[in-house]
């Protein structure tokens, strides 16, 4: 199975042939460096995660996270939110990495650079900046009520649409670059083919546009379902304590319960459903054709 | 410059596609300059052009890519000019074959009848009809990045003839193949032009292929119609010089009408040679310009005496295996190509060997 994407991957790029023709065991030499220090610094502490997750031999901690209704809930709160940014993510980039894609090479680096604007400050920073912008005393109800629109101020913060918003604000580039690399690459000759023999515009996207971009999807849905999944600063920030994801969760089972195993064992699950999820994503959205 | 046309009106087929006064230019630059043709039912057209010429700029105005400043289609008597590519029922080769990667040979051929909701049950059938016509029954399931050029090719061809289009284009189907491959598909594309009987369009810059496959070529030269003529009469009869020396080789003789002492109709070149011209055709003192195709000068046999000749050495010799081609320089330094078949009854000439070379009169071709 390796033995095949490698050699697929080495064809395109005559660099990756050049290589293919020394033998396999000298080019996964060339692996050992960034194995070594993976092997040490990521999968020991995983290990040593997962060991602790089942200290003294027990199942505890896996119990009490998939059997009390309250962690129930805050694990399914968690997939639900992660699941819907990543689908508003999915929505808004595609027509924007279609139009970045489509438009003049100018216009195509300005929103490049636009995009990536966001990259330069810190989430942290970020998620303040919408805080002072949606809070009951900030920008937007200040205006609203100011002008007589509304009474009360409106609850745009400290609840799940709040959370859903920025965690779609900080992980929309992921979802965009990797869709927009892809829809680079389709052939236009392809279009005007399909065009040729008969495909209407609808037809065109349905039958050539979009499995030619599903690759860039599945990378930028894996991508940002998992950071949403992990996402810390945006729940602890924008959920106001009232939204808790499992990060949260963690976090103070770490800081305040002194509960190592039981964060261990939450800390598990996400890495299960992360690798669960990246699998269904591959599959769904593997290219067989080449 | 006008573009000579023959026998339009008195064909007996019905005319395909008529191109009418096709103008297109790209800003200021004028791509397309007055293109105007007609392609008859089941014909092979070839256009034959430097590159530059407009081309495929052409071929893209008629599958409906491009859009013509001036002028109309009319594709069996329906006005087709502002009609959308999808609905214009043309089957197109593109130079790059551009096969959809995420399909297979079977589902690339099936997508046409599928944009023609062609009912379910029929569509398996034909596709396999037509694989097979392109000899790639066994590749059905395989993906375009699983196949060589030349099978990529055959999908190409397979899925621009399956929906039975009114007309097909191509555009250098084969400029990517090599040689031999090439040849094949030269004789597989006339075959199932001709089984279908489909009228066609074809672009080649290699004025030998387009001799081969076409019923008639169009030759093209900065975005304007030279001459449109059979292969053989393209040969034998073109319009002007370009054409002449686009289409096979060509000994281009300039100079002016003069009459002889007999009161003969003459070419008279810079050096003073007078050559007799085949119709007393011109006015004396009127510049002209004559063809003498290669195959025609040769040496003069003891006791024949054509009506033109010249006398001068061999300046070089290539050997070209069945023919051998000579460049004759004459003493006052005109310079000639001949050419010979090659024989065991004769010696190849060396390099400098005194030579008279004749010719007929009616071998010289008047050009315009
Ligand atoms: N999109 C375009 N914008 C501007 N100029 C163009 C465009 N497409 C073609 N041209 C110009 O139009 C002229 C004709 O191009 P075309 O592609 O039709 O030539 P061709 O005969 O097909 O040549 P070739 O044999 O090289 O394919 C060329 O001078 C080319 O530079
Ligand atoms: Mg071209």
């Amino acid at each position: 199975m390796t033995s095949t994407a490698f050699t697929s991957a080495a064809a395109e790029r005559p660099f990756g042939r050049m290589m293919a023709s020394a033998t396999p065991g000298r080019s996964l030499l060339l692996l050992l460096p960034a194995f070594l220090v993976l092997g040490v610094i990521l999968f020991m502490p995983l290990l040593d995660l997962a060991a602790l997750s089942i200290d003294g031999g027990s199942f505890g901690p896996y119990v009490k996270a998939l059997g009390d209704p309250l962690y129930v809930r805050v694990i399914g709160q968690t997939f639900q939110i992660a699941l819907i940014s990543t689908g508003i993510c999915l929505i808004l980039a595609y027509p924007l990495a279609y139009f970045m894609a489509t438009t003049s090479p100018r216009l195509r680096i300005l929103c490049l650079l636009l995009v990536a604007l966001p990259f330069w400050t810190s989430v942290l920073v970020r998620t303040y900046a919408w805080m002072v912008l949606l809070g009951r005393n900030g920008i937007i109800n200040r205006l609203l009520i100011d002008n007589g629109f509304i009474a009360e101020p409106l609850p745009l913060i400290y609840n799940k649409a709040g959370v859903i918003l920025g965690t779609v604000y900080y992980l929309l580039p992921f979802m965009v670059l990797p869709i927009f690399a892809a829809m680079m690459r389709v052939d236009r000759q392809l279009l005007l083919a399909a065009e040729g023999l008969g495909a209407s515009a609808v037809r065109r996207f349905f039958s050539i546009f979009l499995p030619l971009t599903l690759g860039g999807i599945g990378a930028g849905a894996a991508l940002v379902f998992i950071l949403a999944l992990s996402a810390f600063i945006t729940p602890a920030l924008l959920g106001g304590g009232r939204v808790i994801m499992i990060t949260n969760l963690i976090y103070t089972q770490v800081s305040q319960v002194l509960d190592w195993p039981f964060a261990a064992a939450l800390s598990v699950l996400i890495l299960v459903a992360t690798i669960v999820a990246y699998s269904c994503i591959g599959l769904l959205t593997r290219r067989r054709w080449n | 410059m006008m573009a000579s046309q023959e026998g339009l009106s008195t064909q007996a087929e019905g005319t395909a596609l008529k191109i009418r006064k096709v103008t297109k230019r790209y800003g200021a630059v004028p791509v397309l300059n007055g293109i105007d043709f007609e392609l008859r039912e089941g014909e092979f057209l070839t256009l034959l052009g430097p590159s530059g010429s407009g081309k495929t700029t052409l071929l893209k105005i008629i599958a409906g890519f491009e859009h013509s400043d001036a002028g109309r289609l009319v594709l069996g008597g329906e006005d087709m000019t502002r009609m959308p590519p999808s609905r214009r029922d043309i089957g197109m080769v593109f130079q790059n074959y551009a096969l959809f990667p995420h399909m297979t040979v079977e589902e690339n051929v099936a997508f046409p009848l599928r944009m023609r909701s062609v009912p379910r049950r029929e569509i398996p059938g034909r596709v396999r009809q037509f694989l097979e016509m392109v000899d790639l029954g066994e590749f059905a399931s395989r993906y375009p990045a699983q196949l060589s050029g030349g099978q990529q090719q055959r999908v190409a061809l397979a899925r621009a003839t399956v929906f039975g289009p009114r007309l097909l284009l191509l555009d250098e189907p084969f400029g990517a193949l090599d040689r031999r491959l090439r040849e094949a598909m030269q004789l597989q594309l006339r075959e199932l032009q001709l089984r279908l009987k489909l009228s066609t369009i074809f672009i080649t810059h290699d004025q030998e292929e387009a001799l081969i496959m076409s019923d008639r070529i169009a030759v093209m030269r900065d975005g304007r119609l030279q001459q449109v003529a059979k292969p053989e009469h393209l040969y034998r009869r073109p319009v002007n010089e370009f054409v002449a020396n686009f289409v096979g080789e060509a000994n281009i003789l300039s100079g002016t009408v003069a009459e002889d002492g007999a009161g003969r109709r003459c070419l008279r070149l810079e050096g003073g040679q007078m050559f007799p011209l085949p119709a007393s055709k011109g006015t004396t003192g009127q510049p002209l310009s004559v063809l003498l195709r290669p195959e025609h000068p040769s040496p003069v046999p003891p006791g024949d005496e054509p009506d033109s000749t010249i006398t001068g050495r061999i300046s070089k010799v290539i050997y070209l295996g069945t023919t051998i081609k000579y460049l004759f320089e004459a003493e006052n330094g005109l310079e000639l190509h001949f050419r010979r078949q090659a024989s065991h009854r004769e010696e190849v000439l060396p390099v400098n060997t005194p030579i008279t070379l004749g010719w007929s009169s009616r071998d010289l071709h008047l050009l315009q």
